[in-house]
């Protein structure tokens, strides 16, 4: 039997240690990355891990200036908590609501740009607009359009029928609606942008072969486009859904989680409770969860976009 | 072969470790000497909540007379907005990054003195009285000596007072008849204020959203009415007939007179400045600074705007008492130096008389007040309005959770009226409750 050089060098070098010391090469690479590691563990491991332990302890700020241990208090009243499941619900619906709507406006605007035309290199660019301009800009101008005595696009929705006297903002019913077509307005460009690298990747081959075949553009789109897409809308789904389930800073300028709660999502939830109601480890119990809640999710979507993946 | 990848390998482990480690150290270890060398001086971080550039000027003239008069120490002022006042605070306070000095709202000093987190200036204040002769204490509001002196001793040397006045349109009320003077009971003030509705003109624009500017305009309101914060024992007292009645006459003004914008459930300050300066709106309830800011931007408008203390109750006339000190933090490396900035800035023969006229407000020290600019209109009306100014938990003295409480909720209790959502009676439990809850944590 002839024994490779590689059984050879198995069978003679000495029993393998559990954590054998890097070689040369591999410690040149670690000397690049140690930087890049330490500020990762500092800027976000480290915060993490304190936000972790911060959620197993009692720190009410008006009480005292250090907190002290108290095991799992904060999750027993997080289950309790109606604040919590019902800005949790606000949440889900915000984050689904938002990337939904960015694709639905996504896709045409895409889907137009991948037009050869002498402008759609320049609205390319310019449809990056709301997604660069910042978030602030874009809470008080959207604020304002609201506005029943200021805003144009509400005299626009009155004149349609779809707002009263009230602005939209105004109304708890109409005030998260309103706000996620802000936050679709702003994320948009972004989905686009990917969708329309990944049209442009598409072979032209392949629309030719089904046009000869005689489909229509309809049916391209449905049997070439829309597949190929698949992978960047995933992707581009998870990625833009962290954002919005994370999001804070539009909504707490547009309304402040008003009116009445209605827009109380758990971004808001959690910096009220830090910053107005001084709960500091209560705020951190809500931010953990927000994390574990979003591993999980993030787990399945994968997980089911996979199986879909495997079954196509 | 293994001889070039080994020295291949060393070179390039130490150019790794020198442009990746070593260099940002050296880096660091520079700017830490660089940052030494700034800080020969003793360096003072002064925290600035206003934003307009009158405020801002002001500030940065007596940085350098001060810095002139004390080249060992220096005032690094760092711009905070109002609005962000107690988040910073509360972040710095949790992390270590207070400043030396800063500006606080009156309502906070009992909540973060009673942390710990504020350094007492009593001593400071003796031994400032001692070398000028006089108390100095004596110079300062009585309302001032509610918010700033507790337990015996002194956190706080005030620097601006504020309170506030009816703004009314004097064109608008020519044309609805009402003469040149504004109401001078809630009562009157709805009923001008129906008068003056319609042709796109709202009677009285009264903020409702989750913001400060709602509390601060019903406060007058429900002290008006004769009801009270806090009880006997100590716990929310809004559970009286005074305080439903408030409650009701506020919320009426939108639900049933309709004398204020569709949005007013909303509203905060700045669309009803907006919608004042624009002249859809009759009458409006604001500070000094406002009248500060009107005659910055449209100074021919002035002729137009009256100002008239606040309306009456049937318990009485109350308003809002706002205003702020310089405090010292205790974590302060450089107290002596920091108190010699709050001396000066707050010194009614140092710099305070130009901070306090630049604020558009009311100086913080009474012997000032005799001066112009408050002995003419509209200042001299706010200054008689300053003697009815009195805090949201009037008579009581100030309380630590007041810094909580005040962000949103009795704002909560009136934004569910005037929407509907609630009746006057179960929005008063819920924010009997809801204090009570925090009270007796």
């Amino acid at each position: 039997m002839a024994v490779s050089a590689n059984d050879a060098s198995i069978q003679s070098s000495k029993p393998r240690r559990l954590f054998a010391l890097p070689d040369r090469r591999s410690r040149v690479g670690y000397a690049f990355i140690a930087p890049a590691l330490l500020i990762v563990v500092v800027v976000s491991l480290y915060p993490i891990a304190f936000g972790i332990w911060l959620s197993f302890t009692d720190w009410y700020l008006l009480q005292s200036l250090t907190p002290t241990f108290a095991g799992l208090a904060g999750y027993r009243r997080l289950l309790g908590d109606a604040d919590f499941w019902q800005s949790l619900g606000r949440s889900g619906v915000w984050t689904i609501g938002t990337v939904a709507l960015e694709y639905v406006i996504a896709m045409p605007v895409a889907l137009l740009l991948n037009r050869r035309s002498r402008i759609t290199s320049f609205l390319t660019g310019a449809l990056l607009l709301p997604w660069v301009t910042p978030t602030i800009v874009v809470a008080y101008t959207w604020r304002w359009l609201f506005d029943s005595q200021f805003g144009t696009v509400h005299y626009l929705l009155q004149r349609v029928g779809l707002a009263g006297e009230r602005s939209l903002l105004a109304d708890p019913k109409t005030a998260l609606w309103a706000l996620i077509l802000v936050s679709a307005w702003k994320g948009a460009p972004f989905m686009a942008v990917a969708l329309l690298a990944t049209m442009k990747s598409i072979p032209g081959d392949l629309y030719e072969a089904a046009a000869v075949d005689g489909a229509t553009r309809r049916r391209q789109f449905l049997d070439i486009t829309l597949p190929l897409l698949r992978q960047v809308s995933v992707v581009m789904g998870l990625v833009l859904g962290i954002l919005a389930f994370y999001s804070f800073d539009l909504v707490w300028v547009i309304t402040k989680g008003g009116p009445s709660d209605a827009t109380q999502i758990l971004g808001v939830y959690l910096f009220r409770l830090f910053f107005e109601r001084l709960e500091l480890s209560y705020a951190a119990t809500i931010g953990v969860a927000m994390l574990a809640l979003l591993i999980v999710f993030s787990a399945v979507y994968l997980r089911v976009a996979s199986r879909q993946d495997n079954d196509a | 072969m293994s001889a070039p990848v080994d020295r291949l390998t060393r070179r390039t482990v130490t150019k790794a470790f020198a442009a990746g480690v070593l260099a940002p150290s050296l880096a660091l270890a520079a700017g830490r000497r660089s940052v030494a060398r700034a800080q020969e001086p003793a360096t003072v971080t002064f925290w600035q909540f206003s934003q307009l550039q009158f405020n801002i000027d002001a500030y940065n003239a007596a940085i350098a007379e001060f810095e002139k008069q004390n080249p060992d120490i220096k005032v690094n002022m760092e711009l905070v907005p109002w609005a962000d006042q107690h988040q910073k605070l509360v972040t710095g306070l949790t992390t270590g990054n207070l400043p030396d000095v800063s500006m606080l709202g009156n309502n906070v000093v009992a909540e973060f003195q009673a942390l710990g987190a504020l350094a007492p200036l009593t001593d400071y204040f003796k031994q400032w009285s001692d070398e000028i002769g006089r108390d100095i204490t004596e110079d300062i509001w009585p309302g001032d000596k509610l918010y700033y002196n507790l337990h015996d001793d002194w956190w706080g040397s005030p620097v601006a007072e504020e309170t506030r006045c009816i703004f009314y349109r004097r064109d608008l009320f020519d044309k609805a008849g009402l003469g040149e003077t504004a109401p001078d009971t809630w009562d009157a003030m709805r009923d001008a204020a129906v008068a003056l509705t319609g042709d796109g003109v709202f009677g009285w624009g009264i903020p409702g959203g989750i913001n400060y500017q709602t509390l601060q305009t019903f406060m007058s309101v429900y002290l008006g009415y004769g009801a009270r914060f806090l009880n006997d024992e100590g716990m929310c007292g809004f559970d009286s007939p005074e305080f439903r009645e408030a409650l009701t006459y506020y919320t009426n003004l939108y639900l049933a007179d309709k004398v204020s914008p569709p949005d007013t459930p909303t509203y905060d300050r700045e669309p009803l400045v907006q919608l004042f300066m624009q002249g859809k709106l009759g009458m409006y309830i604001d500070g000094p600074d406002f009248y500060a800011s009107l005659k910055e931007a449209n100074p021919e408008f002035l002729d137009s705007v009256g100002v008239a203390q606040i309306a009456q109750g049937p318990a009485g006339r109350f308003g809002f008492l706002g205003g702020w000190p310089l405090v010292m933090w205790n974590t302060s490396k450089n107290k002596d130096a920091a108190f010699k900035w709050i001396r000066f800035a707050t010194d009614p023969d140092g710099y305070l008389y130009q901070l306090a006229v630049a604020s558009g407000n009311l100086p913080g020290r009474k012997s000032l007040v005799d001066r112009e600019p408050w002995t003419v209109p509209p200042l001299d009306v706010f200054a008689a309005q300053m003697e009815f100014a009195y805090p949201y938990q009037y008579p009581d003295p100030e309380i630590p959770q007041m810094g909580t409480l005040e962000v949103d909720a009795v704002q909560t209790a009136v934004q569910s009226v005037m929407l509907g959502q609630t009746s006057v009676d179960d929005a008063t439990l819920a924010l009997v409750d809801r204090i009570n809850a925090v009270l007796s944590r």
